[in-house]
This record gives C-alpha cells, sequence and structure tokens, in this order.
C-alpha cells in the first residue's frame, strides 16, 4: 500500500515534470548523425574539407613611357652624333617560373641610314644584351628565374649614319617586348 | 518485488538523457572541395592572393562546459602557403566566443585554436561562422607545373575547452 502511493507520488511528479518542461530528452536530444560530421568517443566532433592551392605560372611585363630621340649635331669628321635616352621609359616583370627571356622587335624598321638599339636594365636574375632593333625579335635578357621586380630601365640609343636624310618631326616606330620561354 | 522497482526504473529513464549532451558541428553552405587559383599578377608586383569564402559552419558547443573549434592540416609536400579565419557575425546574440587571428595552415601542424569561449548556455553556444581561405605564393615559390598542386585535407574540432 505505501509503495503503491510512493509509486503514485512519482508518476504525478513526473507527469507534471513533463507537463511543464516536457520530456527530459528534448533538450538533452541528440540530433542524428549529419554529413560529414563524426560523433567522437570523447564528445568532440570533427568536419573535414578538402582543399586544393594551384598556383599557375604566371608571366607579365609592362612597359611604361614614350621616348622621343632627336639627333642634331656630328662632329666634324664623324657621323651624327648618337643620342640616349635611358631616363624615360622603364619595364616591370613578373615570372613564378624559370628560363624566360625578353625578345624585342620593332613593329616595321627605320629609313635607311637610321637605327635603334636597346639596352634593358637587368633583373635579378637573367644577362642583358644590347641590340639593335628590327622587325626580327631579338634577344635582350635570357635566364630570367623567379622576378617580380618594377622600375627596371630602359635605354634607347639613336643613331645615323651620313646617308640617313633628315626626316622633318621623326619616325615613329612601336617597340614590342616579349616575356616567353627560352 | 515488480512494483518496488517500478519507481526506480521510471525516474532512471527520466534521467538517462542527461548524463549525455548533443553537440552539432556541421557545414551549413558549402563543405564540398574547393580549389584556390593563383594565377594573376601585376607586371613587376608578387601575385594576386586567392581567396575563398564560400563555406559556412554552424556549431551547437552542448558541452556544459565553453568549448572551441580548433584547426589542423595534412597536405604532404606542401609548397605554397594557406591561410584561414572564421568570420562570425558579431551582431548576433548567437555565435558568442573570441575569433582568432588569420592562421597558417601547415602540413602536420598541430590543432590550431580556430575560434574560442564559446559559451555553454544558449544563445551564445550556437553559432555559425565563414571559412575564409587565402592562398598565396610569391614568385620565388614557383608554380604547380614544377611542385604539382597543394592537396589538404583540413580538419575542424568542436571540442570542450
Amino acid at each position: 500500500m505505501r509503495s503503491m502511493r510512493r509509486m503514485k507520488t512519482i508518476y504525478s511528479l513526473a507527469l507534471a515534470w513533463i507537463a511543464l518542461f516536457g520530456p527530459l530528452s528534448s533538450f538533452a536530444q541528440i540530433p542524428p548523425p549529419l554529413p560529414g560530421a563524426i560523433q567522437m568517443a570523447v564528445g568532440n566532433m570533427t568536419l573535414s574539407q578538402a582543399v586544393t592551392v594551384s598556383v599557375q605560372e604566371i608571366n607579365e611585363l609592362s612597359i611604361v613611357g614614350d621616348v622621343h630621340l632627336i639627333i642634331t649635331t656630328a662632329t666634324p669628321g664623324s657621323g651624327p652624333d648618337a643620342v640616349t635616352d635611358a631616363a624615360t621609359a622603364t619595364y616591370s616583370l613578373t615570372t613564378n617560373a624559370t628560363g624566360k627571356k625578353i625578345i624585342g622587335s620593332l613593329d616595321s624598321n627605320y629609313a635607311s641610314g637610321v637605327s635603334l638599339s636597346l639596352l634593358l636594365g637587368a633583373p635579378s636574375s637573367g644577362t642583358t644584351t644590347s641590340q639593335i632593333l628590327s622587325t626580327t625579335a631579338m634577344d635582350l635578357v635570357t635566364g630570367i628565374n623567379y622576378s617580380a621586380e618594377s622600375g627596371l630601365s630602359i635605354s634607347y640609343t639613336a643613331n645615323a649614319d651620313v646617308s640617313a636624310l633628315p626626316n622633318g618631326s621623326g619616325e615613329t616606330r612601336t617597340v614590342t617586348l616579349t616575356l616567353m620561354d627560352n | 518485488m515488480h512494483m518496488n522497482l517500478l519507481p526506480i526504473l521510471l525516474v532512471a529513464s527520466l534521467l538517462t538523457p542527461l548524463a549525455t549532451l548533443g553537440q552539432e558541428f556541421r557545414f551549413n553552405a558549402g563543405g564540398g572541395p574547393i580549389t584556390l587559383q593563383v594565377q594573376s599578377a601585376t607586371a613587376g608586383s608578387e601575385p594576386v592572393d586567392a581567396t575563398d569564402s564560400s563555406t559556412e559552419i554552424y556549431w551547437d558547443a552542448n558541452f556544459g562546459v565553453p568549448a572551441k573549434i580548433t584547426v589542423a592540416t595534412l597536405s604532404p609536400g606542401q609548397s605554397f602557403r594557406l591561410y584561414l579565419q572564421l568570420n562570425v557575425p558579431s551582431q548576433s546574440p548567437a555565435g558568442q566566443g573570441i575569433t582568432q587571428p588569420e592562421i597558417q595552415l601547415i602540413d602536420g601542424m598541430l590543432d590550431t585554436d580556430l575560434f574560442t569561449d564559446i559559451p555553454f548556455s544558449l544563445p551564445g553556444r550556437q553559432g555559425f561562422g565563414t571559412l575564409q581561405y587565402r592562398a598565396a605564393a610569391i614568385v620565388a615559390e614557383g608554380n604547380s607545373n614544377e611542385h604539382l598542386d597543394d592537396a589538404h585535407i583540413v580538419t575542424f574540432t568542436l571540442l570542450a575547452q
């Protein structure tokens, strides 16, 4: 009899608890397994993600500055004096690869007796060579490896021999530099 | 005999769930494989970093004590640099905790704190945040043609602090 009363009391308390707060399991519920989630023995939970880092080969080259060279003088007994501008134009390059070179060419050749030489400032890796430009591309810097440098010098030298005719306001040419494999 | 056991069983069945607290830790958005491509640069400058913020994680740190989220990675032969930061919206009452500064993910690293001091009570114990990955490679580190891509398995752990 006494145990019956005790049981009723417990039932009543339990029902009252459930009525007021709901079953205990409702706020201590373990959610069903979720995709990618792992329940560890000590209660830690982990997630994993595959992340790939890909670095493409990057080669970038740019030039700043237009150059105007005027040949106006000559030493008696010699041809016209060459004119050099090494301060106006610069170039920048970025490459995250090895074995690169810079070649240069003109869009069209100058008139007979006039020529343009180009010497590029050397990046930290690479060997530079002065070249007389023409429509045929020539190596200007070779052996460039892993480089990100800006403000590198460009030195143009205009030459004219005595056969060159005066050309008024001048002949404009476009110099194209290309960064490519050695 | 049976009548005597019944109350005990009843009480036990009600209290048993209390012994196990429920945590939840899942991807809220994204979560699949992602690829970060470093592929551009301005001439004269180092390559531009690649970023990805497409992954969001959700947690309910119902440990009964403060909790934290840690991160580690495995990437054998890693050549390039990968960074991670968890960005948690600050305007919500949920998602309380302390965000750690950007972490560099290095192959074989120990579990490193990503988000700490998650409260043990509601609403702060529940939260979400965006995983912001950043890949970087200076020119001297070369490219994937030379080294192959870095393949990371990044693991996040929600645990009692």
